[in-house]
Protein backbone atom coordinates (compact mmCIF):
# COMPACT_ATOMS: atom_id res chain seq x y z
CA UNK A 1 0.00 0.00 0.00
CA UNK A 2 1.79 3.47 -0.77
CA UNK A 3 1.59 6.60 1.21
CA UNK A 4 -2.14 7.84 1.58
CA UNK A 5 -0.87 11.02 1.92
CA UNK A 6 -0.39 11.02 -1.67
CA UNK A 7 -3.97 10.50 -2.13
CA UNK A 8 -5.86 13.50 -2.57
CA UNK A 9 -8.96 11.79 -0.85
CA UNK A 10 -7.04 11.04 2.18
CA UNK A 11 -5.00 14.15 2.80
CA UNK A 12 -8.37 16.32 2.42
CA UNK A 13 -10.12 13.89 5.78
CA UNK A 14 -6.72 14.25 7.61
CA UNK A 15 -7.01 17.93 6.95
CA UNK A 16 -10.62 17.86 7.79
CA UNK A 17 -10.07 16.27 11.15
CA UNK A 18 -7.42 17.93 12.20
CA UNK A 19 -9.64 21.28 11.88
CA UNK A 20 -12.62 20.10 13.81
CA UNK A 21 -10.28 18.75 16.80
CA UNK A 22 -8.87 21.79 16.66
CA UNK A 23 -11.99 24.04 17.03
CA UNK A 24 -13.31 21.38 19.37
CA UNK A 25 -10.17 22.13 21.80
CA UNK A 26 -10.64 25.86 21.84
CA UNK A 27 -13.99 25.97 22.08
CA UNK A 28 -13.33 23.13 24.97
CA UNK A 29 -10.28 25.14 26.54
CA UNK A 30 -12.38 28.23 26.42
CA UNK A 31 -15.34 27.32 28.41
CA UNK A 32 -13.80 25.20 30.94
CA UNK A 33 -10.07 26.83 31.70
CA UNK A 34 -9.90 30.68 32.76
CA UNK A 35 -7.55 30.74 29.95
CA UNK A 36 -8.08 34.18 27.86
CA UNK A 37 -9.12 33.08 23.93
CA UNK A 38 -5.95 34.50 22.30
CA UNK A 39 -3.73 32.15 24.50
CA UNK A 40 -6.22 29.11 24.28
CA UNK A 41 -6.32 29.68 19.64
CA UNK A 42 -2.73 29.49 20.01
CA UNK A 43 -1.94 26.84 22.04
CA UNK A 44 -4.36 24.89 20.44
CA UNK A 45 -2.70 25.72 16.98
CA UNK A 46 0.96 24.75 17.71
CA UNK A 47 -0.01 22.38 19.23
CA UNK A 48 -2.38 20.61 16.55
CA UNK A 49 -0.63 21.23 13.65
CA UNK A 50 2.70 20.20 14.91
CA UNK A 51 1.36 16.63 15.67
CA UNK A 52 -0.42 16.83 12.35
CA UNK A 53 2.82 16.87 10.89
CA UNK A 54 4.27 14.33 12.61
CA UNK A 55 1.46 11.95 11.80
CA UNK A 56 2.95 11.94 8.16
CA UNK A 57 5.91 9.83 9.96
CA UNK A 58 3.91 7.49 11.82
CA UNK A 59 2.46 5.94 8.91
CA UNK A 60 6.22 5.07 7.90
CA UNK A 61 6.86 3.38 11.22
CA UNK A 62 3.83 1.54 10.80
CA UNK A 63 4.55 0.37 7.40
CA UNK A 64 8.19 -0.89 7.87
CA UNK A 65 6.87 -2.42 11.30
CA UNK A 66 4.49 -4.63 9.48
CA UNK A 67 6.98 -7.16 8.21
CA UNK A 68 8.21 -8.01 11.51
CA UNK A 69 6.34 -11.23 13.09
CA UNK A 70 7.87 -11.05 16.43
CA UNK A 71 5.22 -9.85 18.66
CA UNK A 72 7.96 -7.68 21.08
CA UNK A 73 10.02 -6.76 18.60
CA UNK A 74 7.09 -5.05 17.12
CA UNK A 75 6.16 -3.34 20.44
CA UNK A 76 9.11 -2.55 21.28
CA UNK A 77 9.97 -0.37 18.12
CA UNK A 78 6.37 1.24 18.53
CA UNK A 79 7.30 2.08 22.12
CA UNK A 80 10.53 3.74 21.67
CA UNK A 81 9.13 5.44 17.82
CA UNK A 82 6.17 6.77 20.27
CA UNK A 83 8.50 8.23 23.11
CA UNK A 84 10.56 9.82 20.47
CA UNK A 85 7.13 11.16 18.46
CA UNK A 86 5.70 12.35 21.77
CA UNK A 87 9.30 13.90 22.94
CA UNK A 88 9.99 15.52 19.76
CA UNK A 89 6.15 17.05 20.19
CA UNK A 90 6.19 18.45 23.32
CA UNK A 91 10.13 19.99 22.91
CA UNK A 92 8.87 21.35 20.13
CA UNK A 93 5.76 22.95 21.70
CA UNK A 94 7.78 24.27 24.82
CA UNK A 95 10.37 25.85 22.80
CA UNK A 96 7.63 27.48 20.27
CA UNK A 97 5.20 28.41 23.15
CA UNK A 98 7.91 30.05 25.46
CA UNK A 99 9.04 32.24 22.57
CA UNK A 100 5.83 33.32 21.68
CA UNK A 101 5.28 33.87 25.58
CA UNK A 102 8.89 36.06 25.46
CA UNK A 103 7.95 38.13 22.12
CA UNK A 104 3.98 38.91 23.93
CA UNK A 105 6.00 40.38 26.74
CA UNK A 106 3.24 37.93 29.13
CA UNK A 107 0.35 38.97 27.45
CA UNK A 108 0.26 35.60 26.20
CA UNK A 109 0.13 32.67 28.68
CA UNK A 110 0.29 28.99 28.16
CA UNK A 111 -0.42 26.74 30.67
CA UNK A 112 -0.61 23.28 30.13
CA UNK A 113 0.86 20.59 32.37
CA UNK A 114 3.47 18.29 31.10
CA UNK A 115 1.88 15.44 32.53
CA UNK A 116 -1.52 16.08 30.68
CA UNK A 117 0.52 16.72 27.41
CA UNK A 118 2.27 13.56 27.68
CA UNK A 119 -0.86 11.80 28.02
CA UNK A 120 -2.48 13.70 25.16
CA UNK A 121 0.62 12.63 23.10
CA UNK A 122 0.55 9.03 23.92
CA UNK A 123 -3.42 9.11 22.95
CA UNK A 124 -2.58 10.64 20.06
CA UNK A 125 -0.09 8.25 18.93
CA UNK A 126 -2.07 5.42 19.17
CA UNK A 127 -4.90 6.84 17.38
CA UNK A 128 -2.70 7.15 14.43
CA UNK A 129 -0.85 3.95 14.84
CA UNK A 130 -4.28 2.25 15.05
CA UNK A 131 -6.16 3.87 12.61
CA UNK A 132 -2.95 2.92 9.91
CA UNK A 133 -2.79 -0.71 10.87
CA UNK A 134 -6.41 -0.47 10.17
CA UNK A 135 -5.92 0.79 6.66
CA UNK A 136 -3.18 -1.37 5.94
CA UNK A 137 -4.71 -4.60 7.38
CA UNK A 138 -8.17 -3.29 4.94
CA UNK A 139 -6.07 -2.68 1.89
CA UNK A 140 -4.61 -6.36 2.17
CA UNK A 141 -7.14 -7.52 3.16
CA UNK A 142 -9.02 -6.39 -0.26
CA UNK A 143 -5.89 -7.26 -2.33
CA UNK A 144 -5.81 -11.05 -1.16
CA UNK A 145 -9.89 -11.13 -1.95
CA UNK A 146 -8.27 -9.65 -5.65
CA UNK A 147 -6.08 -12.26 -5.45
CA UNK A 148 -8.28 -15.00 -5.02
CA UNK A 149 -10.89 -14.21 -7.40
CA UNK A 150 -8.28 -14.34 -10.10
CA UNK A 151 -7.21 -17.43 -9.00
CA UNK A 152 -10.42 -19.13 -8.81
CA UNK A 153 -10.90 -17.53 -12.53
CA UNK A 154 -8.21 -19.07 -13.86
CA UNK A 155 -8.50 -22.74 -11.85
CA UNK A 156 -12.09 -22.29 -13.34
CA UNK A 157 -10.86 -21.50 -17.22
CA UNK A 158 -8.14 -24.25 -16.94
CA UNK A 159 -10.85 -27.25 -15.99
CA UNK A 160 -13.21 -25.80 -19.23
CA UNK A 161 -10.19 -26.29 -21.37
CA UNK A 162 -9.53 -29.51 -19.85
CA UNK A 163 -12.65 -30.62 -20.38
CA UNK A 164 -12.62 -29.36 -23.91
CA UNK A 165 -9.40 -31.32 -24.18
CA UNK A 166 -10.99 -34.52 -23.22
CA UNK A 167 -13.63 -34.52 -25.58
CA UNK A 168 -12.10 -32.90 -28.15
CA UNK A 169 -14.25 -34.16 -31.04
CA UNK A 170 -12.05 -33.06 -33.88
CA UNK A 171 -9.55 -35.83 -32.93
CA UNK A 172 -11.92 -38.52 -31.56
CA UNK A 173 -14.50 -38.16 -34.90
CA UNK A 174 -11.06 -38.11 -37.29
CA UNK A 175 -9.46 -41.22 -35.10
CA UNK A 176 -13.23 -42.49 -36.02
CA UNK A 177 -12.56 -42.24 -39.81
CA UNK A 178 -9.39 -43.66 -39.80
CA UNK A 179 -10.99 -46.61 -37.86
CA UNK A 180 -13.51 -47.05 -40.30
CA UNK A 181 -10.57 -46.67 -43.32
CA UNK A 182 -8.45 -49.75 -41.39
CA UNK A 183 -11.64 -52.37 -41.34
CA UNK A 184 -11.32 -53.19 -44.73
CA UNK A 185 -7.83 -52.65 -45.29
CA UNK A 186 -6.04 -54.13 -42.07
CA UNK A 187 -8.75 -55.27 -39.61
CA UNK A 188 -5.86 -56.42 -36.92
CA UNK A 189 -4.91 -52.11 -36.71
CA UNK A 190 -8.63 -51.34 -37.06
CA UNK A 191 -9.42 -53.00 -34.02
CA UNK A 192 -6.08 -51.99 -32.05
CA UNK A 193 -6.54 -48.39 -32.82
CA UNK A 194 -10.56 -48.97 -31.35
CA UNK A 195 -9.33 -50.03 -27.98
CA UNK A 196 -6.38 -47.82 -28.37
CA UNK A 197 -8.95 -44.78 -28.60
CA UNK A 198 -11.30 -46.74 -26.16
CA UNK A 199 -8.96 -47.06 -23.13
CA UNK A 200 -7.75 -43.00 -23.84
CA UNK A 201 -10.97 -41.85 -23.69
CA UNK A 202 -11.82 -44.04 -20.69
CA UNK A 203 -8.89 -42.36 -18.34
CA UNK A 204 -9.44 -39.08 -19.60
CA UNK A 205 -12.78 -39.26 -18.44
CA UNK A 206 -12.90 -41.18 -14.81
CA UNK A 207 -10.20 -38.44 -13.68
CA UNK A 208 -10.93 -35.76 -11.53
CA UNK A 209 -9.54 -32.05 -11.87
CA UNK A 210 -6.19 -31.42 -10.19
CA UNK A 211 -6.11 -35.16 -8.82
CA UNK A 212 -2.70 -37.07 -8.98
CA UNK A 213 -1.93 -40.30 -10.88
CA UNK A 214 1.40 -42.55 -11.41
CA UNK A 215 4.03 -40.94 -13.99
CA UNK A 216 3.99 -44.81 -15.52
CA UNK A 217 -0.01 -44.73 -15.62
CA UNK A 218 0.25 -40.76 -17.19
CA UNK A 219 3.01 -41.91 -19.74
CA UNK A 220 0.97 -44.83 -20.63
CA UNK A 221 -2.07 -43.30 -21.75
CA UNK A 222 -0.82 -40.58 -22.92
CA UNK A 223 1.53 -42.55 -25.50
CA UNK A 224 -2.06 -44.13 -26.36
CA UNK A 225 -2.89 -40.76 -27.07
CA UNK A 226 -0.09 -40.52 -29.45
CA UNK A 227 -0.21 -43.98 -30.64
CA UNK A 228 -3.94 -42.75 -32.14
CA UNK A 229 -2.37 -39.73 -34.00
CA UNK A 230 0.34 -41.76 -35.44
CA UNK A 231 -2.00 -43.92 -36.59
CA UNK A 232 -3.96 -41.37 -38.23
CA UNK A 233 -0.64 -38.80 -39.58
CA UNK A 234 1.08 -42.32 -40.71
CA UNK A 235 4.64 -42.34 -41.50
CA UNK A 236 4.61 -38.81 -40.87
CA UNK A 237 5.37 -38.69 -37.10
CA UNK A 238 8.52 -40.24 -35.21
CA UNK A 239 8.65 -40.75 -31.65
CA UNK A 240 12.02 -41.51 -29.44
CA UNK A 241 11.62 -41.98 -26.20
CA UNK A 242 14.23 -42.00 -22.98
CA UNK A 243 12.45 -42.86 -19.83
CA UNK A 244 14.16 -43.38 -16.81
CA UNK A 245 11.89 -46.62 -14.82
CA UNK A 246 13.24 -45.14 -11.66
CA UNK A 247 10.42 -42.80 -11.97
CA UNK A 248 7.33 -44.96 -12.36
CA UNK A 249 6.33 -43.98 -9.45
CA UNK A 250 6.44 -40.49 -9.01
CA UNK A 251 2.62 -38.92 -8.51
CA UNK A 252 2.18 -36.20 -11.09
CA UNK A 253 -1.06 -34.29 -11.83
CA UNK A 254 -3.41 -35.88 -13.89
CA UNK A 255 -3.08 -34.90 -17.97
CA UNK A 256 -1.00 -33.16 -17.71
CA UNK A 257 1.49 -34.52 -20.49
CA UNK A 258 -0.94 -35.14 -23.01
CA UNK A 259 -1.83 -31.19 -23.78
CA UNK A 260 2.24 -31.34 -24.53
CA UNK A 261 1.76 -34.10 -27.02
CA UNK A 262 -1.56 -32.69 -28.08
CA UNK A 263 0.19 -29.37 -29.06
CA UNK A 264 2.71 -30.95 -31.10
CA UNK A 265 0.03 -32.71 -33.31
CA UNK A 266 -1.71 -29.63 -33.51
CA UNK A 267 1.01 -26.87 -34.23
CA UNK A 268 3.55 -29.02 -36.11
CA UNK A 269 1.99 -32.34 -37.70
CA UNK A 270 -0.94 -30.38 -38.91
CA UNK A 271 0.55 -27.31 -40.04
CA UNK A 272 4.10 -29.31 -41.60
CA UNK A 273 4.40 -30.60 -44.76
CA UNK A 274 8.07 -32.38 -43.53
CA UNK A 275 7.96 -35.33 -41.13
CA UNK A 276 7.69 -34.09 -37.41
CA UNK A 277 10.41 -36.08 -35.47
CA UNK A 278 9.84 -36.06 -31.51
CA UNK A 279 11.93 -36.73 -28.42
CA UNK A 280 10.31 -37.63 -25.00
CA UNK A 281 13.05 -37.45 -22.28
CA UNK A 282 12.21 -38.25 -18.98
CA UNK A 283 14.37 -38.90 -15.61
CA UNK A 284 15.26 -37.94 -12.58
CA UNK A 285 17.16 -34.70 -11.28
CA UNK A 286 17.90 -33.49 -8.16
CA UNK A 287 14.83 -33.09 -6.55
CA UNK A 288 12.85 -32.71 -9.48
CA UNK A 289 11.13 -35.27 -11.79
CA UNK A 290 12.71 -33.56 -15.71
CA UNK A 291 10.80 -34.05 -18.32
CA UNK A 292 11.18 -32.82 -21.78
CA UNK A 293 9.51 -33.10 -24.95
CA UNK A 294 11.06 -31.54 -28.21
CA UNK A 295 10.10 -31.46 -31.82
CA UNK A 296 11.24 -29.84 -35.37
CA UNK A 297 8.66 -27.55 -36.54
CA UNK A 298 8.00 -25.97 -40.36
CA UNK A 299 9.86 -22.46 -39.80
CA UNK A 300 7.73 -20.66 -42.79
CA UNK A 301 4.25 -22.18 -41.26
CA UNK A 302 2.74 -19.02 -40.64
CA UNK A 303 1.11 -19.76 -36.97
CA UNK A 304 -2.23 -19.62 -36.60
CA UNK A 305 -3.89 -18.19 -33.95
CA UNK A 306 -4.70 -20.27 -30.32
CA UNK A 307 -1.06 -21.23 -30.76
CA UNK A 308 -0.10 -22.89 -27.45
CA UNK A 309 -3.21 -23.09 -25.32
CA UNK A 310 -2.36 -26.77 -24.49
CA UNK A 311 0.87 -25.53 -22.84
CA UNK A 312 -0.61 -22.65 -20.79
CA UNK A 313 -3.33 -24.79 -19.51
CA UNK A 314 0.30 -27.00 -18.38
CA UNK A 315 1.64 -23.84 -17.27
CA UNK A 316 -1.17 -22.61 -15.01
CA UNK A 317 -1.79 -25.93 -13.53
CA UNK A 318 1.84 -26.90 -12.53
CA UNK A 319 1.96 -22.99 -11.00
CA UNK A 320 -1.01 -23.43 -9.21
CA UNK A 321 -0.34 -26.48 -7.62
CA UNK A 322 2.97 -26.62 -6.77
CA UNK A 323 3.23 -22.94 -5.97
CA UNK A 324 6.25 -22.30 -8.17
CA UNK A 325 6.51 -20.18 -11.21
CA UNK A 326 9.55 -21.49 -13.15
CA UNK A 327 9.18 -24.93 -13.43
CA UNK A 328 8.10 -24.94 -17.10
CA UNK A 329 10.33 -23.41 -20.27
CA UNK A 330 9.94 -23.32 -23.54
CA UNK A 331 12.60 -22.54 -26.17
CA UNK A 332 12.12 -22.16 -30.24
CA UNK A 333 16.10 -22.89 -31.68
CA UNK A 334 16.60 -23.48 -34.70
CA UNK A 335 13.25 -25.02 -36.12
CA UNK A 336 13.36 -27.49 -32.83
CA UNK A 337 10.63 -26.77 -30.01
CA UNK A 338 11.32 -27.91 -26.58
CA UNK A 339 9.01 -27.56 -23.42
CA UNK A 340 10.63 -29.06 -20.40
CA UNK A 341 8.93 -29.48 -17.43
CA UNK A 342 10.19 -29.03 -13.43
CA UNK A 343 7.99 -31.85 -10.82
CA UNK A 344 9.15 -31.30 -7.14
CA UNK A 345 9.19 -34.61 -6.05
CA UNK A 346 8.12 -33.74 -2.50
CA UNK A 347 5.19 -32.34 -2.23
CA UNK A 348 2.72 -31.63 0.28
CA UNK A 349 -0.92 -32.57 -0.18
CA UNK B 1 -15.93 -37.64 -64.11
CA UNK B 2 -12.29 -37.23 -63.02
CA UNK B 3 -11.96 -36.99 -59.32
CA UNK B 4 -9.08 -35.49 -57.01
CA UNK B 5 -8.79 -36.36 -52.99
CA UNK B 6 -7.27 -33.82 -51.16
CA UNK B 7 -6.59 -34.80 -47.56
CA UNK B 8 -3.70 -34.46 -45.10
CA UNK B 9 -4.54 -38.10 -43.41
CA UNK B 10 -3.88 -41.30 -45.66
CA UNK B 11 -6.52 -43.30 -44.07
CA UNK B 12 -9.19 -40.52 -44.88
CA UNK B 13 -7.86 -40.56 -48.32
CA UNK B 14 -7.83 -44.81 -48.33
CA UNK B 15 -11.47 -44.43 -47.27
CA UNK B 16 -12.68 -42.30 -49.93
CA UNK B 17 -10.53 -44.04 -52.80
CA UNK B 18 -12.73 -47.08 -50.91
CA UNK B 19 -16.06 -46.16 -51.74
CA UNK B 20 -15.30 -44.69 -54.94
CA UNK B 21 -14.27 -47.91 -56.29
CA UNK B 22 -17.76 -49.15 -56.42
CA UNK B 23 -18.96 -46.11 -58.80
CA UNK B 24 -17.48 -47.10 -62.30
CA UNK B 25 -18.60 -43.12 -63.45
CA UNK B 26 -15.88 -41.52 -61.33
CA UNK B 27 -12.16 -41.84 -61.96
CA UNK B 28 -9.66 -40.91 -59.11
CA UNK B 29 -6.60 -39.04 -61.03
CA UNK B 30 -5.02 -37.59 -58.28
CA UNK B 31 -4.24 -37.27 -54.45
CA UNK B 32 -2.43 -35.43 -52.54
CA UNK B 33 -1.87 -34.14 -48.66
CA UNK B 34 -2.34 -30.45 -48.74
CA UNK B 35 -3.57 -27.28 -49.91
CA UNK B 36 -0.33 -26.08 -51.65
CA UNK B 37 -0.30 -29.20 -54.01
CA UNK B 38 -4.03 -29.80 -54.22
CA UNK B 39 -4.16 -26.12 -55.93
CA UNK B 40 -1.25 -26.83 -58.07
CA UNK B 41 -2.71 -30.86 -59.39
CA UNK B 42 -6.21 -29.28 -59.68
CA UNK B 43 -4.87 -26.24 -62.24
CA UNK B 44 -2.63 -29.11 -63.81
CA UNK B 45 -5.20 -32.32 -64.16
CA UNK B 46 -8.59 -30.24 -64.20
CA UNK B 47 -10.31 -32.30 -62.05
CA UNK B 48 -14.00 -32.08 -62.49
CA UNK B 49 -14.92 -33.18 -58.87
CA UNK B 50 -12.63 -32.50 -55.44
CA UNK B 51 -12.82 -34.30 -51.94
CA UNK B 52 -11.62 -31.77 -50.13
CA UNK B 53 -10.43 -31.98 -46.22
CA UNK B 54 -10.54 -28.41 -44.39
CA UNK B 55 -7.81 -28.80 -41.86
CA UNK B 56 -4.79 -29.12 -43.88
CA UNK B 57 -1.16 -27.59 -43.40
CA UNK B 58 -0.03 -24.67 -45.12
CA UNK B 59 -3.55 -23.81 -46.63
CA UNK B 60 -6.63 -24.83 -45.41
CA UNK B 61 -9.34 -26.43 -48.41
CA UNK B 62 -11.25 -22.89 -47.72
CA UNK B 63 -7.83 -21.27 -48.31
CA UNK B 64 -6.94 -23.21 -51.19
CA UNK B 65 -10.75 -22.79 -52.77
CA UNK B 66 -10.56 -19.44 -52.53
CA UNK B 67 -7.24 -19.04 -55.16
CA UNK B 68 -8.79 -21.35 -57.30
CA UNK B 69 -10.39 -18.84 -60.34
CA UNK B 70 -12.19 -22.24 -62.01
CA UNK B 71 -13.21 -24.22 -59.05
CA UNK B 72 -14.50 -27.68 -60.02
CA UNK B 73 -17.13 -29.25 -58.18
CA UNK B 74 -16.22 -29.67 -54.17
CA UNK B 75 -17.44 -32.13 -52.04
CA UNK B 76 -16.09 -31.52 -48.17
CA UNK B 77 -14.99 -34.31 -46.46
CA UNK B 78 -14.24 -32.81 -42.53
CA UNK B 79 -14.62 -33.73 -39.21
CA UNK B 80 -15.34 -30.12 -38.56
CA UNK B 81 -19.01 -29.01 -37.43
CA UNK B 82 -18.41 -25.82 -36.25
CA UNK B 83 -19.08 -23.96 -40.24
CA UNK B 84 -22.75 -23.66 -40.54
CA UNK B 85 -24.09 -26.50 -42.76
CA UNK B 86 -26.67 -24.39 -44.06
CA UNK B 87 -24.68 -22.49 -46.05
CA UNK B 88 -23.71 -26.12 -47.79
CA UNK B 89 -27.46 -26.88 -48.26
CA UNK B 90 -27.69 -23.44 -50.83
CA UNK B 91 -24.72 -24.26 -52.85
CA UNK B 92 -23.74 -26.82 -55.11
CA UNK B 93 -21.62 -28.68 -53.22
CA UNK B 94 -22.06 -31.50 -50.46
CA UNK B 95 -20.59 -31.46 -47.10
CA UNK B 96 -19.69 -34.83 -45.70
CA UNK B 97 -18.90 -35.21 -41.89
CA UNK B 98 -16.03 -37.63 -40.77
CA UNK B 99 -16.49 -40.81 -40.52
CA UNK B 100 -19.12 -41.05 -43.12
CA UNK B 101 -21.00 -44.41 -44.30
CA UNK B 102 -21.02 -45.72 -48.01
CA UNK B 103 -24.82 -45.14 -48.41
CA UNK B 104 -24.17 -41.16 -46.98
CA UNK B 105 -21.04 -40.88 -49.43
CA UNK B 106 -22.85 -42.68 -52.39
CA UNK B 107 -25.72 -40.25 -52.25
CA UNK B 108 -23.01 -37.22 -52.09
CA UNK B 109 -21.79 -38.99 -55.09
CA UNK B 110 -25.45 -38.98 -57.21
CA UNK B 111 -25.58 -35.84 -56.39
CA UNK B 112 -22.94 -34.46 -57.84
CA UNK B 113 -23.30 -36.67 -61.30
CA UNK B 114 -26.28 -35.37 -61.56
CA UNK B 115 -25.33 -31.75 -61.31
CA UNK B 116 -22.41 -32.76 -63.34
CA UNK B 117 -24.63 -34.34 -66.10
CA UNK B 118 -26.86 -31.17 -65.98
CA UNK B 119 -25.01 -28.08 -66.10
CA UNK B 120 -21.53 -29.47 -67.32
CA UNK B 121 -20.82 -26.14 -68.86
CA UNK B 122 -21.76 -23.76 -65.87
CA UNK B 123 -18.47 -22.03 -63.66
CA UNK B 124 -19.24 -22.97 -59.71
CA UNK B 125 -19.14 -19.45 -57.64
CA UNK B 126 -18.08 -20.35 -53.90
CA UNK B 127 -17.68 -16.53 -53.22
CA UNK B 128 -21.09 -16.24 -51.64
CA UNK B 129 -20.78 -19.92 -49.87
CA UNK B 130 -16.78 -18.56 -48.87
CA UNK B 131 -18.02 -15.20 -47.40
CA UNK B 132 -20.46 -17.17 -45.48
CA UNK B 133 -18.56 -19.93 -44.08
CA UNK B 134 -15.42 -17.18 -43.15
CA UNK B 135 -18.37 -14.65 -41.52
CA UNK B 136 -19.22 -17.57 -39.27
CA UNK B 137 -15.56 -18.31 -38.40
CA UNK B 138 -14.27 -16.22 -35.18
CA UNK B 139 -11.46 -14.58 -36.39
CA UNK B 140 -9.58 -14.56 -39.32
CA UNK B 141 -5.77 -14.58 -38.90
CA UNK B 142 -4.19 -14.52 -41.95
CA UNK B 143 -5.20 -14.09 -45.98
CA UNK B 144 -3.84 -15.79 -48.61
CA UNK B 145 -3.44 -13.89 -51.85
CA UNK B 146 -1.84 -15.29 -55.48
CA UNK B 147 0.70 -12.58 -57.25
CA UNK B 148 2.09 -13.27 -60.49
CA UNK B 149 1.59 -17.42 -59.85
CA UNK B 150 2.83 -17.49 -56.46
CA UNK B 151 0.89 -18.10 -53.14
CA UNK B 152 1.66 -15.65 -50.46
CA UNK B 153 0.50 -16.31 -47.02
CA UNK B 154 0.03 -12.50 -45.28
CA UNK B 155 -0.94 -12.90 -41.51
CA UNK B 156 -3.30 -10.26 -40.63
CA UNK B 157 -1.56 -9.08 -38.07
CA UNK B 158 1.34 -7.75 -41.09
CA UNK B 159 -2.18 -5.65 -42.54
CA UNK B 160 -1.58 -1.85 -42.68
CA UNK B 161 -5.23 -1.30 -44.39
CA UNK B 162 -7.08 -2.44 -46.43
CA UNK B 163 -9.13 -0.42 -49.24
CA UNK B 164 -12.29 -1.13 -51.48
CA UNK B 165 -11.90 -0.91 -55.30
CA UNK B 166 -14.47 -2.04 -57.15
CA UNK B 167 -15.06 -5.67 -56.74
CA UNK B 168 -11.88 -5.87 -55.46
CA UNK B 169 -9.85 -5.41 -52.01
CA UNK B 170 -6.44 -4.03 -51.87
CA UNK B 171 -4.74 -4.79 -48.79
CA UNK B 172 -1.63 -3.15 -48.06
CA UNK B 173 1.41 -3.96 -45.60
CA UNK B 174 4.36 -1.93 -44.50
CA UNK B 175 5.34 -1.54 -48.34
CA UNK B 176 2.86 -3.73 -50.72
CA UNK B 177 0.24 -4.12 -51.90
CA UNK B 178 -2.00 -7.27 -52.47
CA UNK B 179 -5.17 -7.59 -54.55
CA UNK B 180 -7.85 -10.15 -53.76
CA UNK B 181 -11.17 -10.36 -54.94
CA UNK B 182 -13.50 -10.10 -51.98
CA UNK B 183 -15.89 -7.71 -50.02
CA UNK B 184 -15.02 -5.02 -48.01
CA UNK B 185 -18.24 -6.81 -45.40
CA UNK B 186 -16.55 -9.67 -45.38
CA UNK B 187 -12.65 -8.27 -43.95
CA UNK B 188 -15.06 -5.84 -41.36
CA UNK B 189 -16.96 -8.83 -40.13
CA UNK B 190 -14.03 -11.66 -39.68
CA UNK B 191 -10.97 -9.22 -38.87
CA UNK B 192 -10.44 -8.91 -35.05
CA UNK B 193 -12.98 -6.10 -34.44
CA UNK B 194 -10.55 -4.60 -31.59
CA UNK B 195 -7.44 -4.12 -33.29
CA UNK B 196 -9.19 -3.14 -37.12
CA UNK B 197 -11.40 -0.91 -37.76
CA UNK B 198 -13.48 0.18 -40.15
CA UNK B 199 -12.75 4.17 -40.73
CA UNK B 200 -14.87 4.75 -43.93
CA UNK B 201 -17.20 3.11 -46.21
CA UNK B 202 -14.14 2.03 -48.29
CA UNK B 203 -11.04 1.80 -45.59
CA UNK B 204 -10.57 -0.62 -42.65
CA UNK B 205 -7.06 0.18 -40.46
CA UNK B 206 -5.25 -1.68 -38.84
CA UNK B 207 -5.01 0.27 -35.17
CA UNK B 208 -1.51 -0.99 -34.23
CA UNK B 209 0.06 0.61 -37.33
CA UNK B 210 -1.54 4.21 -36.97
CA UNK B 211 0.92 6.66 -36.47
CA UNK B 212 -1.22 9.85 -35.58
CA UNK B 213 -4.84 10.99 -36.41
CA UNK B 214 -5.45 15.06 -36.98
CA UNK B 215 -8.44 16.68 -37.27
CA UNK B 216 -9.73 16.97 -40.83
CA UNK B 217 -13.13 18.41 -41.15
CA UNK B 218 -15.57 19.41 -38.04
CA UNK B 219 -16.45 15.59 -37.38
CA UNK B 220 -14.25 13.48 -39.49
CA UNK B 221 -10.52 12.96 -39.21
CA UNK B 222 -7.04 12.45 -41.35
CA UNK B 223 -5.16 9.05 -39.95
CA UNK B 224 -1.57 8.82 -40.52
CA UNK B 225 -0.09 5.48 -41.15
CA UNK B 226 3.42 4.53 -39.78
CA UNK B 227 3.95 3.90 -43.33
CA UNK B 228 3.11 7.77 -43.93
CA UNK B 229 -0.01 6.67 -46.14
CA UNK B 230 -3.09 9.48 -45.24
CA UNK B 231 -6.01 8.33 -45.03
CA UNK B 232 -9.38 9.98 -44.31
CA UNK B 233 -12.59 8.69 -42.23
CA UNK B 234 -15.99 9.34 -42.28
CA UNK B 235 -18.01 10.52 -39.60
CA UNK B 236 -19.15 7.07 -38.37
CA UNK B 237 -15.69 6.29 -38.85
CA UNK B 238 -14.78 8.56 -36.40
CA UNK B 239 -16.93 7.82 -34.28
CA UNK B 240 -15.85 4.29 -34.57
CA UNK B 241 -12.20 5.15 -34.35
CA UNK B 242 -12.92 7.37 -31.02
CA UNK B 243 -14.68 4.23 -29.80
CA UNK B 244 -11.90 2.07 -30.22
CA UNK B 245 -9.26 4.18 -29.47
CA UNK B 246 -10.98 6.16 -26.72
CA UNK B 247 -9.66 9.66 -27.55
Amino acid sequence: MQNPFLSRKFSTIYAIVWFVIIIAQIVILSIFTDSDTASVVIQSLIANFSFASLGFGIWFVVKYNLAHKNNIHTLLIFSISGIIVVGLWMGFNFIIQSMIMKLSNGSLNFNNHPLYQFTTGVFLYTIFVLIYRIMILFYKYAEKARSEEKLLKLVTETKLHALKAYINPHFLFNSLNSVNALITVNPEKAREMLVNLSEYFRYSLKQKDNSFIRLADEIHYTLTYFEIEKQRFGDKIDLVTEIDETCADVDVPVMILQPLFENIIKHAVSESLVDIKVKFIVKNEKDYLFISLSNNYDIDGVSRSGTGIGLRTTYERISLIYDQKDLTQYSRENGIFKVELRIPLKHKE
Amino acid sequence: MKALIIDDEPLAIQIIKEYLGEIPEIEIIGEVNNGFDGLKAINELKPDLVFLDIQMPKLTGFEMLELLENPPMIVFATAYEEFALKAFEKNAVDYLLKPFSKSRFNQAVQKLIKQFAENKLQVQDYTPLLNNINSARENLDRIVVKESGKILIIPVTDVYYLEAADDYVVISTANKEYVKNATMKYYEDSLPSDNYVRIHRSCIININFVKEIQPYNKETHSVIMKNGKSLKTSRQGSAELRRVLKF
